[in-house]
């Protein structure tokens, strides 16, 4: 086509770290077309953009910029809830679901329809659908929620049956209960103090369940790091795929400031007598380019 | 602003600048760290219209860089403790070069060592590399057991450091000083005498943040570096102090944001400016500074940048 073409191509092979899936990601400016209150403290923002509508997969990000002013300086990352509204090729209606945690996300609570907004995205690996038939176990822990749901539209569009379960503190941090169902999923709820469906933690109530599923063919996490981690001593002790979405503190989003890493378990160059080996150990990856879904494998979980 | 392919950017030649050698399109650069290895923007921003882009930075053999969490957001700022992970120097030669070289836009290679014999080994092997420009010696990042500001802190050690490389390297050398130290003209004489061609400053300033209700560090390294809007002030008072302390041309870093900040800097004394975390705010951000540049001199009346370089009105 052009030049950008080789320079895209390169770019692809000169490192296997550039997104493979879709395109972009694109620096766009989008309008705000409505931020309702759905539970106290939790936001649900919808945006339209020019971004293609097919260059989006459940799981990826997109990140907000905040202010142009100095303070709060970053963007927000916010993982896709659902796209809802303009699906086109010329663009696409996003939706964030967000909870109030910080000055950001306080600001982004009193934002207005008809606010021009400054996005970047989409960002990162989301999760591969199954290759495998059979009942597909979505797990969130409280705001996790919202990065689920996109990945549930899409597994409903390719047939896949899903089990939801929903877990947080008391009733009031349960999220997306009426989305899912909407969706044909059955939904489990657990509440750590009881208040909604089962008392105790979420991942307690995935490993019955799991006791009394045939054939399950994967588990997709998103929640706090807790959860997650209990999910993936499941998937492992059960020998079921499971993949993780998590969260980091993030500056770029594009792979470049490496402020978001975590550890997983890869291999580490070592030097011994001037000469370099590439030894099993640890290495930081990108949670927002290697990431944020991650098969739960390959995270080292001692240290997270 | 979505990105189209390569436009055909007009380059104004009362932009275009000259630091040892280096013949620059305009005088905006990245900052090393903040814009990877360039092909991480190269969706969003066109990098022929960059001045210059100084590469995340580079050792001789890998390095893993420190435990996360790595930065935390402050008042204006952002504090990083990196521990300057990269890909190490052969990986950088064969697979982030031959990328960088397809733009029309001069690469500099920043460059870390833990002792003055690997600085001077990265000097050697990066010196015949086609495409890279020159070096830019970066001896002072605060996140780092070694090297660092062991060397940048004194300016003997700044001394043997820049000779050493500047007996390994016909490239132009670009030494980019910390802030971290009590008077910066002593460095930057120092360096100015080692044979340095050029200078950048600031690195970051060592900083710190804590979470009062868990009573830990937001860093796992405890302490880290600030960059941002926060640090600018303070930038540029290090700036128009090395500015009036050496005869070599003077690059200013630290929180420039927008036009108006990059010319403060051009103002006080420097010939060149690198912009680093606006970059991660924005990242078309070195591209409209370059605007907003051109737009002051040409409504201003200045025929060329140089004019404005030092041109600060002292009462």
């Amino acid at each position: 086509m052009n030049s950008y073409e080789t320079i895209k191509d390169r770019s692809m092979n000169s490192s296997p770290s550039v997104a493979k899936e879709g395109g972009g990601p694109y620096l766009v400016c989008g309008t705000l077309l409505e931020n309702p209150m759905v539970v106290p403290s939790y936001y649900k923002m919808r945006m339209r953009t020019p971004i293609p509508y097919g260059d989006f997969h459940p799981g990826q990000f997109v990140m907000v910029r905040i202010s142009e002013e100095p303070f709060p300086l970053l963007r927000r990352p916010f993982s896709i809830h659902s796209l809802r509204g303009l699906r086109t090729k010329e663009g696409s209606d996003i939706e964030i679901l967000y909870k109030i945690v910080g000055k950001g996300t306080n600001l982004m609570a009193n934002w207005k329809r008809g606010k021009r907004l400054d996005i970047l995205g989409p960002l990162g690996k989301g999760f591969s659908l199954p290759t495998k038939k059979g009942v597909q176990v979505l797990i969130a822990g409280g705001i996790g929620a919202a990065g689920l749901f996109a990945l549930g539209q899409k597994m409903k569009a390719f047939g896949l049956q899903c089990s939801v379960f929903i877990g947080g503190k008391t009733k009031e941090h349960i999220l997306c209960v009426d989305e899912f169902r909407a969706l044909g999923a059955d939904v489990h709820m657990a509440t750590e103090d009881g208040s909604l469906g089962f008392r105790g933690m979420v991942s307690d109530m995935v490993r019955s369940f799991l006791h009394n599923l045939p054939d399950p063919s994967g588990l997709f996490a998103c929640g706090p790091v807790g959860m997650l981690k209990s999910i993936a001593e499941i998937a492992k002790s059960q020998s079921i795929p499971c993949q993780v979405s998590l969260e980091s503190r993030m500056a770029c989003g594009l792979g470049a400031c490496l402020g978001c890493v975590i550890r997983t378990k890869g291999e580490r160059p070592t030097k011994s007598q001037g000469e370099t080996r590439h030894e099993k150990g640890v290495s930081y990856k990108r949670v927002c380019k290697e990431g944020p879904v991650f098969d739960s494998e390959e995270i080292d979980w001692r240290k997270i | 602003m979505t990105y189209e392919g390569p436009k055909s950017p007009s380059h104004s030649p009362r932009m275009s600048i000259d630091i040892a050698g280096i013949k620059l399109k305009n005088p905006v650069m990245t900052a090393s760290g903040t814009f990877g290895y360039g092909e991480e923007f190269v969706r969003i921003v066109d990098l022929n219209r960059l001045g210059g882009i100084i590469t995340k930075g580079i050792s001789i053999e890998p390095m893993e860089g420190n435990s996360p969490p790595r930065i935390v957001e402050t008042a204006s700022g952002m504090i990083n403790s990196i521990g300057l992970q990269n890909v190490g120097l052969q990986a950088f030669i064969r697979d982030k070069v031959p990328f960088l070289r397809q733009f029309k836009t001069p690469v500099i290679a920043s460059i870390f060592g833990a002792t003055a014999g690997e600085f001077r080994e990265l000097a050697k092997r990066l010196d015949d590399v086609p495409g890279i420009a020159g070096l830019e010696v970066n001896i002072s990042c605060p996140n780092v057991a070694k090297g660092g500001l062991l060397f940048g802190a004194d300016p003997k050690m700044a001394h043997l450091v820049v000779r050493t490389v500047k007996r390994s390297a016909y490239r132009p050398i670009i030494v980019k000083l910390s802030p971290n130290v009590t008077d910066i003209t002593l460095i930057a004489k120092a360096v100015e005498e080692a044979g340095a061609d050029a200078i950048s400053l600031i690195n970051t300033l060592m900083a710190m943040a804590v979470d009062p209700q868990s009573r830990r560090p937001l860093l796992d390294n405890i302490i880290g570096g600030l960059s941002g809007p926060a640090i600018k002030p303070v930038a540029l008072r290090l700036v128009w102090e090395a500015v009036n302390a050496v005869q070599i041309p003077v690059i200013g870093i630290g929180g420039i944001m927008t036009p108006e900040d990059a010319l403060e800097f051009i103002i006080a004394g420097a010939c060149a400016v690198q912009v680093g975390t606006a970059n991660f705010v924005n990242p078309n951000a070195c591209v409209e500074i370059i605007d907003g540049i051109e737009a002051y001199l040409v409504k201003n009346g200045f025929q060329h940048i140089n004019e404005l370089v030092g041109s600060l009105k002292i009462p």
